[in-house]
């Protein structure tokens, strides 16, 4: 984010944005952290094989898996992650981004640190690629999230920043928790997750953005020690399971730009998850440990949006471009626009119940507040329908 | 979350990088090492000469094992091995390795808690023995990754460790750098200790590690970076040779010291009692890497006496050893070293 937009995100945050000092509780070494992890089975000699993610760790007692915030000890497996908060912050949900999910509210977004993979691009490292005892966190526990949601009228909660999925536990939790207080939880994740853990997040979310790295398997391998098909398996979990998905791809130039690999992408997402999921390509910045590449051209990010919409995908957005039409909703009959975008503000919203004024078009997503207290009820909304 | 003064800082990072590894270079420069005497100090880099006829000196007393004995025992344990290592004796040896001046850390292992850490009794020795060679004047840090595990090791804090000449500092307290370190396949955040350090000294513990197959000095490096549970994968390898290759570890790594007072072939790295034995020895070498080949051999040779499979059969070859020694690191080839018992 640049200084000019972090400023406007700050005013568009309006009064949100003085909720982000939520008072700060007890600092992590004041917190008993450890709690029983779950999705896990026991081996031989205290070992443990890890089923949170598909690396499925076999971890050693006293060692920890390759997110750094699961712990054996002696046979047990423990989150070391559990409520220990690393960065919170009231954002606009056009921040995840969410493009088809309530535009302009505002989201209470937090994480724990840890991740399960390593991109060496990330732009959150320095809380994604540490453990929790190497950095300051303090204690949040779902109640209070969702209490503090609820009495500051804040309609959605995030998980994101870091890995979600490494902190499994205490996502599961906030989310029941939150929908006790009639407050929506989403999901920011790479998506590299087991099934079971994953549909068990999807009857309590409400929505899922997955950063999709790339559509190579050497990609994945090389840049963020992951795996392809995994992920793949993630989205149709998703999609299957009603709950709204939005895509992001990071395009970095040379690495996973070739049009060749973004048609070979749409036509899978056309295929298996429908025209309908957004798809958003942001440029990438020098980060981390991939330095020695220049920032994305729009031109490139431009190409990408006209290849993924030439193979028949609807809703197709740039980001971390300042002021582009690419930033826009379109009606994909009227070709009117329906969400005019200003960065992560909302410039104008001419959706009338979720349909385009000119043609009355449906247009897919969840314009209105999900119903809860139960969230698997706004499952319709991936059709289109608002929940409520 | 990165804003624009941490973007700032992280895009200066790969200059700033550089310019400290030269400065770790330069401040070990000079110094001998054990194995080579007048040779210059351990070079930095995957361009290090081959350390042929590297010598690991390994005493033994099976009394040291165990109270009341204990405490009297290891110094003079200590010195046998020390001496054995460099030919001569431990007050010369340690005088050739460090300079007076030095800051001196000692990196101890004590993730396994007390029973499988690198004991009390050793690391006082071996200050006791730095101070009597008239060095770590500057100050001695006795330190791992957290200080929870120090003081559950049975690491004194505040002024009884002064008493015994050092400090003791979890890296949990002092935190690790703003800026990546690389070294081939790792990149990683630095103990703030290593770099307040002029020399190291990596004193691990003879055990079995279900990944490493071996963890006695070099592992026990894993402990400097922030993201050891990234470099876990294929046993390790090539990751440990990487990390012992970096600039600022390998630019102050002076010696080796493995306590093998009670060690533990099999169930590591976590403390199994069932699968420790007490081999009442104390290892030295300038040579990281053949320091743990010989521990290597030691759990090697328990293993076949105990009816196990061998490390390799066990699905964690200790592969590393010989990454490390085709990059000039260190002597792995059991033939090329020089094991001197005492």
């Amino acid at each position: 984010m640049q200084r000019r937009e972090f400023v406007r995100c700050a005013l568009a945050a309006g009064a949100c944005a003085a909720a982000a000092s939520v008072t700060r509780g007890a600092r992590a070494s004041e917190i008993a952290g450890a709690r029983p992890a779950e999705h896990f089975e026991r081996l031989d000699e205290n070992r443990v094989r890890c089923l949170i993610c598909p690396r499925r760790c076999e971890v050693a007692d006293r060692e920890r898996g390759t997110c750094g915030v699961r712990e054996n000890r002696g046979g047990d497996y423990l989150t070391l992650a559990w409520g220990r908060c690393c960065t919170e912050h009231v954002d606009p949900i056009e921040k995840k981004p969410f493009f088809h999910y309530r535009p302009g509210t505002g989201v209470y977004s937090f994480a724990a640190p840890g991740c399960n993979i390593e991109c060496l691009f990330c732009q959150n490292w320095e809380i994604s690629q540490l453990r929790p005892e190497q950095i300051e966190t303090w204690e949040r526990t779902p109640e209070r999230i969702a209490s503090y949601c609820a009495d500051n009228r804040i309609p959605t909660i995030a998980a994101t920043y870091s890995e979600p999925v490494v902190f499994w536990e205490w996502v599961r939790d906030v989310a029941v928790a939150a929908s006790e207080k009639g407050v929506d939880t989403v999901v920011v994740t790479n998506g590299y997750i087991e099934r079971k853990p994953l549909e068990e997040w999807c009857k309590v979310v409400s929505a899922v953005k997955v950063d999709f790295k790339a559509f190579t398997q050497r990609f994945y391998a090389e840049q963020c020690s992951g795996e392809l098909a995994p992920v793949l398996d993630a989205l149709g979990t998703i999609k299957d399971s009603g709950v709204w998905l939005e895509l992001v791809m990071l395009v970095i130039p040379t690495l996973n730009d070739s049009e060749r690999e973004v048609r070979a992408m749409a036509r899978w997402i056309l295929q298996r998850l429908g025209p309908d999921v957004p798809v958003h390509f942001t440029r990438f910045h020098p980060m981390y440990k991939l330095r020695n590449i220049e920032p994305t051209p729009v031109g490139t990010l431009e190409r990408c949006r006209d290849a993924a919409t030439a193979e028949g995908l609807r809703y197709v957005y740039l980001g971390n471009v300042r002021r582009h039409p690419g930033e826009n909703t379109y009606c994909p009959t009227s070709g009117q626009v329906l969400i005019r975008r200003l960065g992560y503000t909302i410039a104008e919203n001419r959706l009338v119940d979720g349909r385009c004024p000119c043609c009355d078009r449906e247009v897919p997503g969840i314009w209105r507040r999900v119903s809860t207290p139960t969230a698997g009820a706004a499952r319709s909304a991936t059709s289109g329908t608002p929940a409520s | 979350m990165m804003n624009r003064r941490r973007f700032l800082r992280a895009a200066a990072a790969p200059l700033v990088a550089p310019a400290m590894a030269a400065v770790a270079c330069r401040s070990a420069a000079g110094r001998e090492t054990l194995a080579d005497g007048g040779a210059p100090a351990l070079p930095s880099g995957d361009a290090a000469p081959a350390q042929a006829g590297a010598t690991v000196g390994v005493a033994r007393d099976p009394d040291a094992v165990t109270s009341p004995r204990r405490a009297e025992a290891v110094p003079g344990l200590l010195r046998r091995a020390l001496g054995a290592a460099a030919g001569n004796d431990a007050r010369d040896a340690l005088a050739r390795l460090f300079r007076p001046e030095d800051r001196i850390g000692i990196k101890v292992n004590t993730l396994a808690g007390p029973g499988m850490s690198t004991s009390v009794d050793v690391v006082d020795a071996l200050v006791a023995a730095l101070r009597n060679a008239g060095l770590g004047s500057r100050g001695v840090v006795v330190f791992d990754r957290l200080a929870a595990e120090l003081a559950d090791a049975g690491y004194p804090s505040g002024a009884e460790a002064e008493r015994r000449g050092y400090r003791v500092v979890g890296t949990d307290e002092v935190g690790y750098t703003r800026e990546l370190y690389f070294s081939g396949r790792v990149g990683s955040l630095l103990s703030r200790t290593l770099l307040d350090v002029d020399a190291l000294i990596s004193a691990g513990v003879v055990k079995d590690h279900d990944l490493s197959g071996v963890a006695a000095c070099v592992k026990n490096l894993y402990g400097l970076i922030h993201n050891p549970n990234r470099y876990h994968a294929d046993n390790c390898d090539p990751f440990l040779a990487d990390l012992l290759a970096m600039p600022q570890v390998r630019g102050r790594l002076r010696l080796c010291v493995a306590d093998g007072l009670t060690a533990q072939w099999h169930g590591g790295p976590a403390l199994v009692r069932a699968y420790t034995w007490p081999l009442g020895a104390i290892l030295a070498s300038t040579d990281a890497v053949a320091i743990d080949a010989v521990a290597a051999d030691m759990i090697e040779a328990r293993r076949r006496e105990k009816g196990m499979p061998s490390l390799a059969e066990a699905r964690r070859p200790p592969r590393w050893l010989g990454t490390a020694a085709g990059r000039g690191l260190g002597t792995a080839d059991p033939a090329a070293i020089r094991r001197v018992e005492a």
